[in-house]
């Protein structure tokens, strides 16, 4: 290449920048890749959501694409016709499960609320150890499913939040990147809440 | 073209790109951020396939891992504006650098964000200037012109006793807001 030849000095400085090469040789033929191959040519290619992380374990990558698929819905296909579908059925995951923790809050910002994708108004009809299941009365936004799945439930990092879930009790949720958002985004059925939604995602 | 010899053909694609590509983007954000950033790379070249040139891809590829961060990048401030459930103090979206360069990194931080992008392209991703273009979208006079400054710029930094003069005074006009 004679386009803007390096002298020495720019040799000794690429050398200098490749010693601190933040990135790790990684092998060719490491799994990961044949991983990331296969995930991706599986995707519809109307599949536009951001998907899971491919070289972690499968497991994580299925359950990211329920959960951000805008619902996964299940069909007893056994051909009989007077047989009732499954219903639907959307998996978020809750926030804070893993060890983390809930650090700070932005203000409760209505304009904030309006950008959130997805919007739903359910009622809990199951509190599992580590899995809540919402039968939802009323999509604001992002999904049509008929239950909505939470997982990564932990009722410790969930209280903090200022509330708790409990069976029979009705929630307003959103969400944003398949995660339930906190911080007064989602919490118990209130008029004020349901006002707050009423006006960010329009009228029934 | 024939599903099968699509995936053929995406199957050698990512046997030349996968790996070069991923440290690309290792090297610019986070590695939990890299891994999705990563995936939506492939999406695309899977879904661009027919786009990708067959002689020599990987600028192309870059082109488009760069898109893909820009556009991480802007979800990640948005999330970090919008988003109420904060895990972390500081999220991080650069990459941390290795401790035992702390004057090269202090050096290279000092450099505008696209002299910064040049020198990388060169050093990291070992691109002649003719392939920078195709990665930056701009012409490989423009990227000789400039990354000769940047590399000037960054030598300086590094040895303040050469011609810090000059630099100085480009760093000066040049330095913008990133």
């Amino acid at each position: 290449m004679n386009d803007n030849a390096p002298n020495e000095m720019d040799e000794q400085l690429r050398r200098r920048m490749q010693m601190a090469d933040p990135s790790l040789e990684t092998p060719a033929d490491a799994p990961w890749v044949r991983e990331l191959l296969e995930a991706t040519m599986s995707t519809p290619p109307v599949q536009t959501e951001r998907r899971a992380r491919l070289w972690a374990p499968a497991a994580a990558a299925v359950a990211a694409l329920v959960a951000l698929g805008g619902g996964y819905v299940l069909f007893n296909n056994d051909g009989g016709s007077s047989q009732k579908p499954s219903p639907t059925v959307m998996s978020l995951a809750l926030p804070g499960g893993g060890g983390t923790s809930i650090g700070s809050c932005i203000p409760f910002d209505p304009k904030v609320l309006r950008d959130m994708p997805v919007a739903l108004s359910g009622t809990a009809t199951e509190v599992g150890t580590n899995m809540i299941t919402l039968k939802v009365d009323h999509w604001y936004k992002g999904g049509s499913s008929d239950l909505v799945r939470l997982d990564h439930y932990d009722a410790a990092t969930v209280s903090i939040a200022g509330f708790e879930f409990a069976r029979a009790k009705r929630y307003l949720i959103t969400a944003t990147g398949g995660a339930v958002n906190f911080c007064g985004y989602s919490g118990e059925w209130t008029a004020d809440l349901a006002n707050a939604f009423q006006t960010a995602f329009g009228a029934d | 073209m024939q599903q099968r010899g699509r995936e053929e053909r995406f199957t050698y694609l990512a046997q030349v790109v996968a790996v070069p590509l991923r440290r690309y983007v290792e090297r610019r954000i986070d590695p939990d951020t890299a891994q999705d950033v990563l995936a939506d790379v492939f999406l695309v070249l899977w879904r661009r396939l027919d786009d990708v040139p067959s002689d020599d891809p990987l600028p192309w590829c870059y082109a488009v891992a760069r898109g893909c961060l820009a556009n991480s990048s802007r979800s990640a401030r948005r999330q970090r504006n919008l988003v109420q459930r904060l895990v972390q103090i500081e999220p991080s979206e650069q990459v941390a650098p290795p401790l035992d360069d702390a004057e090269l990194y202090d050096a290279l931080g000092r450099l505008s964000e696209p002299e910064r992008e040049l020198v990388r392209l060169w050093a990291w991703e070992e691109l002649a200037p003719h392939e920078i273009a195709v990665v930056l979208g701009v012409t490989p006079n423009a990227v000789s012109i400039r990354l000769h400054r940047a590399r000037k710029k960054l030598g300086d930094f590094l040895d303040p006793g050469k011609g810090a003069g000059p630099a100085g005074q480009e760093q000066m006009r040049e330095r913008r807001s990133e």
